[in-house]
Order: C-alpha cells, then sequence, then structure tokens
C-alpha cells in the first residue's frame, strides 16, 4: 500500500514531478493547508474515475461518511445500467471495527452479485479500513475465484491525499486489474482510448457523434457511458487521448509503456481545442484520409455553430470574465470563451501543472496580474468587484457565494445539469452565459429597499 | 417490534454520518466554524451535501489529517487546523467535530486541547468546543443532539441572573427535523404569548436565505452571548428526541425546568403546545392562530376524501420519521406500510406501521410494494421511478427542490399545509386511477 502511494506520486510523465529533486519526489503531490483547506480526498477521486462505469457494482468498504453524503450525486451521465446511482457501503460499526470487517465485505460482494448481476465489483478501502489493516486484496482475489465474477481492488483511504491522488488510485486499479484481462471479438479501424472523460451532464453525447461520422471508434472509454468489458479490451486500442486530467497522464504512461500505445493531451471545450484534439486523432493515426474528412467536418461544424450562436455573440461580446476552475480546464475554457468574444480578466492555476500555467499566460500575454492561486469566496468576489467583471465562471461551490455577491454565474463542476463540449456544447454554453447575463433578477435585487431610501 | 433486515451491506444508504448533523447544529450558530477532524472528504462530502440541500454558502473547515506521521497520531494537523482558523476567519467559537478516523486512532482530544491552550495562550479568548463523531456510531440527528449538548456544556454556567426582566423567558431546543418555516411559526406563536424566546440552535438564518451579503462564517444564529443567556430562561421546550441532552444540561446545572414534545406536527402535537402555552401564561391565543386552526381543520375535512384507503412508507431519522408518522396514520388515517429509520431514539416505536425497520432505503423500496406513496429525502427518487410511485420529499438532502426549507410541517399552518400535500398527492391517484 504504502508502496503505491510512492510510486504513484512519484509520476514521470507529470511534469510538476519532473521539476523536482529526488527528495521532494519522496512527497505527495502539494499537502492541504488544516484549516484553509478545500476540495475532496483520495476516496472521492477514485469514484469520480470509477462510478461512472454503471454495470458494474461499487462497495465502499467502510463507516457511513463515505458513502452517505455522497451517493447519488456525480453528474455522469450513461447508457449502459443504473449501478453509479446506487451507494453500497459495508457501513461499519463498532463491532466490526473490532472483530474485523474482511467477512462482512465478502458477504457484501456475494450479496450484490446475486442481487444486482453486476459485471464487476468494485471495492474500496477507506480510512478507517486502511487503518484498521482490512486486506482488501486477499478479499478481491478469493471472491473473484469463488464467483467467477471480477471483483476489484481499489485502495483508496482518504488521508492518503488529494481528489488527484486519488484519481491516480483509479487509474492504478485499472491498470494492474482490469486492462487486458479480456480480450475483444474484433477490432475496428481507428480504435482509440478516451481517458479521463466522465460524461458529466452528457458531454461525451455531444462529441460522440463527430467520431461516429469521422469512423474513428471510442473504443474504450474511461469512463463515461463505459461498459466494464471495453475498459478490459484498452490495451487493443492504438491511441490514448488523455482528456482534462493530469491526473491520470500516468495511466496513459503505462499504456504506452506496456503496450505501446501512444498519448497525447486533447480537449473538448471550444471549437478550436476540439478541432486540434480531432485533427491530433487523425495525424497520430497516420491518416491523410481521417485528416481530410477532420478538415471537412470541422470547417462544416464550426459554420453551423457559428450561425447558432449569431443572436448570442452580440450579448457576449467584451463581457468581463472571471474564472475559477481547476487544471486543465482552466485554460481550456479560456479559449472557448475567447471564443465566444468575451474577455477573462483572472484565471485561477489551483490545480494547474508548469504546462497549463504557461498556457494560461500565454492568454494574457505574459501578464501575471492574470493568474489568481488560489482564492476563499469572499477574495474572488473581491476580484469581481474590483475589475468590474460581468460574469462569474465557476464549480458549484462557488454558486453560492456569486449569488451572496449578486453576480451572474456558470456553474462548469461536476455536479451540473448542462454539458459544455465540442460544437453543440459551445451553444449551451453560450445559452447559460447569455441567461444570466440578461437575467432581471440582478438589477431588482440590487434595489434598496423602502426603509433603505433616504428622502430629501 | 423493529426489524432488522439482516444483510451484510447498506444499499442506498437512509444514514448519514453524526458529523453532518454536527455541522449542520453549528450552521444554526452566529460566528462558530465548524471544524471537521479527519482526512478532507469528510468535511468535503458533508459541504457539498449540505450546500446543495440548503443553496446557502455553508461555512466548514478540515483539519485535513493526511501523511503518514499524522495517522500514527501527532496532534500538529489539529493545531494548526485550529490556529489557522481563528487566525484568519477569527470566529466566537470554534465546534470542533471528530471523526470515524481519528476515533479509530484514539485521540485524546481534550488532552491535545490542553496542550493547544500551552501552545498558543493568544488564542485562549476563542471557545473549541469538541464534539465526538465517530461515524460507526449513531446517525445525523445523534450527532447534532451531540453538538449542541456538548457547546451548552462548555459555555454556559451556573449564575444567579442579574437582569431585571418583566416577560418569561424560554429556550426552544429545536430539532434537527425542523425547518426555517417551522422555526419562524415557534417565535411567532411565543413571541404572541408574551414570551422571549431563544431558539437554539437556529437554522432558520443564514441557512434559511436571510443573509444577502457574503459570509465567511455563519450569521445570525444562537450567538454565543445568547447560548449563555439561555442558563437564565424561565423554561424549556424540546422539539425533538434527539434535543433532550441539552434540556437535561439546563435543567442539571441550571435548574431551567422543561417540558418535551417529541413532535409538533398535527393537529393534536400543536393543540399540546398551545394549551400548554395558555396554561403557562395565562393567555388567550391570539386570532390569527385561531384562524389558522380553523382552516386546518377545514383542510383535513376537505382532504379526507382521498386519504382513506391509502397506504404510503416513510424514511428518515427517528424525530422527522414520527411526527410525519404519526400525523398521517393518527389524524389523517392513512395506512402506514413500513417505516425505516436510523438510529434508536425518540418515540417512532409506537408508530402503528406494519413495519418498523433500523435499515435503508433499500428496505424500503422492499417493503414499501403495497404503498401508494413514499416519504422520504431526495435519494429515494430513483427507487421511486422504478416503483412509479409519487414521493413526497422530506429530510436530507431535498436536492431538487426549492424553497424546501421554507415549507411548514408543524404548528397549525403547518398542519393545513400538510393536509394539502399530501391530499393532493391522494386525489391525482385518484384521478389517474378514475381513467381520467
Amino acid at each position: 500500500m504504502r508502496l503505491a502511494i510512492q510510486q504513484l506520486t512519484e509520476e514521470p510523465g507529470c511534469d510538476h514531478n519532473q521539476k523536482k529533486t529526488a527528495e521532494q519526489k519522496k512527497e505527495a503531490c502539494k499537502k492541504p493547508t488544516p484549516g484553509a483547506t478545500a476540495g475532496g480526498c483520495a476516496f472521492d477521486g477514485a469514484q469520480i474515475v470509477l462510478l461512472p462505469v454503471a454495470d458494474a457494482a461499487h462497495i465502499i468498504h467502510g463507516p457511513i461518511t463515505c458513502c452517505g453524503q455522497s451517493y447519488n450525486n456525480r453528474g455522469t451521465r450513461t447508457h449502459v445500467g443504473n449501478l453509479h446511482q446506487y451507494g453500497m457501503t459495508t457501513d461499519m460499526s463498532e463491532l466490526d471495527i473490532v472483530f474485523g470487517g474482511e467477512k462482512k465485505l465478502k458477504e457484501s460482494v456475494r450479496y450484490v452479485a446475486g442481487k444486482f448481476k453486476p459485471k464487476a465489483v468494485f471495492i474500496y478501502s477507506t480510512c478507517v479500513t486502511a487503518m484498521t489493516g482490512e486486506d482488501i486484496h486477499t478479499v478481491a482475489k478469493e471472491m473473484t475465484e469463488e464467483l467467477g465474477l471480477q471483483v476489484i481492488p481499489v485502495d483508496s483511504p482518504g488521508f492518503s491525499g488529494s481528489k488527484n491522488l486519488g484519481n491516480k488510485f483509479a487509474g492504478h486499479a485499472l491498470f494492474n486489474h482490469v486492462i487486458g484481462s479480456k480480450e475483444p471479438e474484433n477490432v475496428p479501424m481507428f480504435p482509440i482510448n478516451l481517458i479521463g472523460e466522465y460524461n458529466i451532464a452528457g458531454e461525451l453525447f455531444q462529441v460522440e457523434p463527430l467520431f461516429e461520422e469521422l469512423g474513428i471508434s471510442l473504443f474504450s472509454k474511461m469512463t463515461g457511458n463505459a461498459t466494464y468489458d471495453e475498459l478490459c479490451y484498452a490495451h487493443r486500442s492504438k491511441l490514448s487521448v488523455v482528456i482534462c486530467s493530469r491526473a491520470l497522464i500516468s495511466l496513459a504512461r503505462q499504456l504506452d509503456e506496456k503496450y505501446g500505445i501512444p498519448y497525447f493531451e486533447g480537449s473538448f471545450y471550444g471549437m478550436g481545442e476540439t478541432k486540434r484534439t480531432l485533427m491530433t486523432i487523425a495525424d497520430m493515426m497516420g491518416s491523410d484520409l481521417l485528416k481530410r474528412k477532420v478538415e471537412e467536418l470541422t470547417t462544416r461544424k464550426e459554420k453551423e455553430t457559428m450561425e447558432q450562436l449569431a443572436p448570442y455573440l452580440p450579448i457576449m461580446k467584451g463581457k468581463k470574465v472571471l474564472v475559477y476552475t481547476g487544471g486543465v480546464k482552466s485554460w481550456s475554457i479560456l479559449k472557448q470563451l475567447e471564443e465566444l468574444g468575451m474577455e477573462v480578466i483572472k484565471s485561477s492555476t489551483r490545480k494547474s501543472t508548469e504546462e497549463d500555467i504557461a498556457r494560461i499566460l500565454e492568454y494574457f500575454e505574459g501578464n501575471e496580474d492574470g493568474l489568481m492561486p488560489k482564492g476563499d469566496g469572499k477574495t474572488l468576489l473581491k476580484y469581481m468587484k474590483e475589475y468590474d467583471a460581468d460574469l462569474f465562471l465557476a464549480g458549484g461551490r462557488n454558486m453560492y457565494n456569486a449569488m451572496k455577491g449578486q453576480v451572474p454565474f456558470v456553474d462548469v463542476n461536476q455536479e451540473r445539469h448542462f454539458a459544455f463540449a465540442g460544437y453543440e456544447g459551445s451553444l449551451v454554453l453560450a445559452q447559460k452565459i447569455c441567461g444570466t447575463l440578461t437575467s432581471p433578477v440582478f438589477s431588482i435585487v440590487k434595489k434598496p429597499a423602502p426603509w433603505e431610501v433616504s428622502f430629501g | 417490534m423493529v426489524k432488522i433486515i439482516e444483510k451484510p451491506l447498506s444499499v442506498n444508504p437512509l444514514k448519514k454520518g453524526s458529523i453532518m448533523g454536527a455541522i449542520t447544529a453549528f450552521l444554526g450558530m452566529h460566528k462558530v466554524m465548524p471544524l471537521v477532524h479527519g482526512a478532507q472528504g469528510c468535511m468535503a462530502f458533508t459541504k457539498n451535501f449540505l450546500t446543495q440541500h440548503y443553496r446557502e454558502v455553508t461555512p466548514m473547515q478540515s483539519t485535513a489529517v493526511f501523511d503518514i506521521a499524522t495517522i500514527i497520531g501527532d496532534d500538529s494537523n489539529l493545531h494548526e487546523g485550529i490556529a489557522n482558523v481563528i487566525e484568519k476567519q477569527k470566529p466566537d467559537f470554534i465546534g470542533l467535530v471528530t471523526t470515524g478516523m481519528t476515533e479509530v486512532r484514539g485521540d485524546d482530544i481534550k488532552g491535545s486541547l490542553i496542550r493547544f491552550r500551552e501552545k498558543y495562550p493568544q488564542y485562549d479568548s476563542t471557545p473549541v468546543v469538541p464534539v465526538a463523531c465517530p461515524d460507526f456510531k449513531g446517525d445525523a440527528e445523534t450527532g447534532y443532539g451531540a453538538a449542541c449538548a456538548a457547546t451548552l456544556s462548555l459555555l454556559i454556567e451556573p449564575a444567579v441572573r442579574t437582569d431585571y426582566r418583566t416577560r418569561k423567558m424560554v429556550n426552544i431546543l429545536a430539532g434537527m427535523h425542523l425547518t426555517a418555516g417551522d422555526i419562524d411559526w415557534l417565535k411567532r406563536s411565543f413571541e404572541a404569548f408574551g414570551l422571549d424566546v431563544i431558539v437554539y440552535p437556529d437554522l432558520s438564518a443564514s441557512m434559511g436565505g436571510q443573509v444577502n451579503h457574503f459570509y465567511g462564517l455563519p450569521e445570525e444564529g444562537t450567538s454565543i452571548d445568547t447560548i449563555r443567556k439561555m442558563a437564565h430562561a424561565d423554561f424549556s421546550i424540546v422539539v425533538g428526541g434527539c434535543m433532550e441532552a441539552s434540556a437535561d444540561i439546563l435543567l442539571e446545572r441550571c435548574t431551567v425546568p422543561y417540558k418535551k414534545f417529541d413532535t409538533l406536527t398535527g393537529l393534536e402535537a400543536t393543540d399540546e403546545l398551545v394549551s400548554w402555552l395558555m396554561d403557562y401564561t395565562g393567555k388567550q391565543a391570539p386570532s390569527w392562530m385561531r384562524i389558522q386552526r380553523q382552516r386546518a381543520v377545514d383542510a383535513l375535512l376537505d382532504a379526507h376524501f382521498s386519504f382513506s384507503g391509502k397506504s404510503f412508507s416513510i424514511a428518515g431519522e427517528p424525530d422527522l420519521l414520527y411526527g410525519l408518522g404519526k400525523y398521517l396514520t393518527k389524524e389523517m388515517g392513512i395506512r402506514l406500510e413500513t417505516a425505516v429509520t436510523t438510529a434508536r431514539h425518540g418515540a417512532f416505536e409506537n408508530l402503528p406501521a406494519e413495519n418498523i425497520i433500523m435499515g435503508d432505503l433499500e428496505d424500503l423500496e422492499e417493503y414499501s410494494k403495497a404503498s401508494d406513496f413514499i416519504i422520504a429525502n431526495s435519494n429515494a427518487i430513483p427507487m421511486c421511478h422504478r416503483a412509479h410511485k409519487p414521493i413526497y420529499r422530506v429530510g436530507y438532502p431535498v436536492k431538487d427542490y426549492l424553497g424546501h426549507f421554507h415549507r411548514t410541517f408543524i404548528g397549525y399552518y403547518g398542519a393545513m399545509m400538510l393536509a394539502f400535500d399530501i391530499g393532493n398527492i391522494c386525489m391525482t391517484l385518484d384521478i389517474e386511477r378514475s381513467g381520467h
């Protein structure tokens, strides 16, 4: 377990780590500050990656909080099953902790296998069960043999680190226990792995038609709208596209090392990025025909989208936006907003790598004022005022901060109900932005109450 | 007889960890920072959960117990966390909530707090209230009750009252099942009888949306000074079993007598409260209250045609479950098939249910086959879709419905609104079934 954590935090493909000294590398990614922290734990991160697999069951081995306060709350959409909506937990009691919960976990796997007939069962360790030394690996091995059903152990105690580390844990579990465990019957022409796309609010559904039209097969989607079986086949793909997830670069690198599958980082936020991503795929597949098709498709789609955007563009033109979102999204969304004619005044750099930051800086033409390392609600609202910004674009946690500040807001986080990917997504984003920008609510709520009006 | 369904795991849990209840209690207090001592996920999940439920800013922090050294158990994270919160947020006090992990580790919180005081004497003026919340024991209401009791036991002192009062003062110890709408009704009613009231904790403030500016700490709930004044009250009213421990502390330490109401939902329960108010104050009920009662009576009469022959199942924490279960069965005459709950306190065992189960929403799904509708939190929505049954949302969380926290479920007004809401569900079923 300890060893696994060390390995994962010494990721050579992560440029975060390339610049670190040997000593620094032994430290996990940046530690949270007690009493001034935000964001989830490693267990949360592991579930973000694996829970979209809806024909597999997910059993959380621990006391109630890990499941009771979190289930049925992910924005992922799927057509392959409904097990992602179920919260399943061993709900450890005091007695279970004293006498050990491995027996209970085994019985739980049997119960779930019998009742829900899943394609596989993921079992997650949490803080308490990791501390008391529950051996989920042996349980998984024994249950796999007993039931003839793949049971996959996921080491994910929350105390081991942040959400990002948890993403890596999930990637680790997929690489070690899932990928390559089954062989597909046939492999299509251009099979790719899509890594780090979780079909939040249906974003995958927005880009899937593009791939269909190009004849590129989303052979193994990790993990939005994925079946368990297709995850097993990932080793037969020709290329991995890592979407918005630095944390899963390690998985792509491992696939490259073991199976010789090359990878690159792509994004579907904005028309420019969508085109670049599709073009890179065609390029790496080495097919000129595919390249021509991408050129044709993207030109047509861009034209169509611009026509559809026409009524919205004048509303957004020159409006100032404050962007507060993490990682890769921080720069790809900037480009998307730029396409819509908006001006970003500041963007967050939290969870961003040096490379991400370089891209954000490029947007701000080298002006470091545009970078915003970390901010609480109060600071963000202060910036809104200071820069006279028109729109606040951030995750759901900031939604009510924005409402307290009475500023227009668009949610770009994982519990949202609207998808912003590809061409269709740009239109939806424009509609949401215009909806909040033109709402009469903001002027009416700013009117003073009758008793606040001074006479004379 | 309370049943426990034999199965090894919980599927679609009804139960929430006690930290969720403890944090909720603190959100009803003025300028307190709930600080969760555990890995950051415990706080992050709970924050997400409560933010979506209330649709409000929900301040809370975590000690972010992280690396291996801390797992083995030194208290640097705890001390650093408390110091950072005091330095940055300047709260009136801190609600320190432990988690399953720190409880398993066996942290000596009291000892650690003594060492904190020695190390950081400059923060002496900020009280820190420790609440033990192992999530392998108890449920959200347990945690809520524990946080309220712990706060009282640290902050109040037996003291002779020095101020002169012309009006009597009553503490309302408000259970976790009460909404902002409920709290408003209580305040208005008690004030109408010439009583000064302290509602503790008061979730109707920040979580009720009455603070229109950004806040880093919950505002306008029960303040530390007000909490101290509770020691001098003439009487305490307990609403819900989970608040009884708080009433006991006030009784034993400050000789404040109390009366407990297991619920104030329904006509009968409200009559009992109003009778008490009349006896206690010697005053008559105000006219608005009489009108509300007349309307509640009329609503029950109008709706009763659809009630008969219907059955329902309900899931919720004990206090929440008892009030609704009692009103719907004993006063509306709707058959209760199954009641699922999470802990053994309060009066729910008296409900005339065919099944009373300590369990989860899978049990509710399994044992509600004959029910016409379901009463539960919004996690039961997928289950209701599968069974094609209407759901009436109550409890925590309610994520997909605006204004839930402003609905009123108690008093004459609540009795009327519930008669309408439940009546509408039943009437819609009648219309659908008659072939329209």
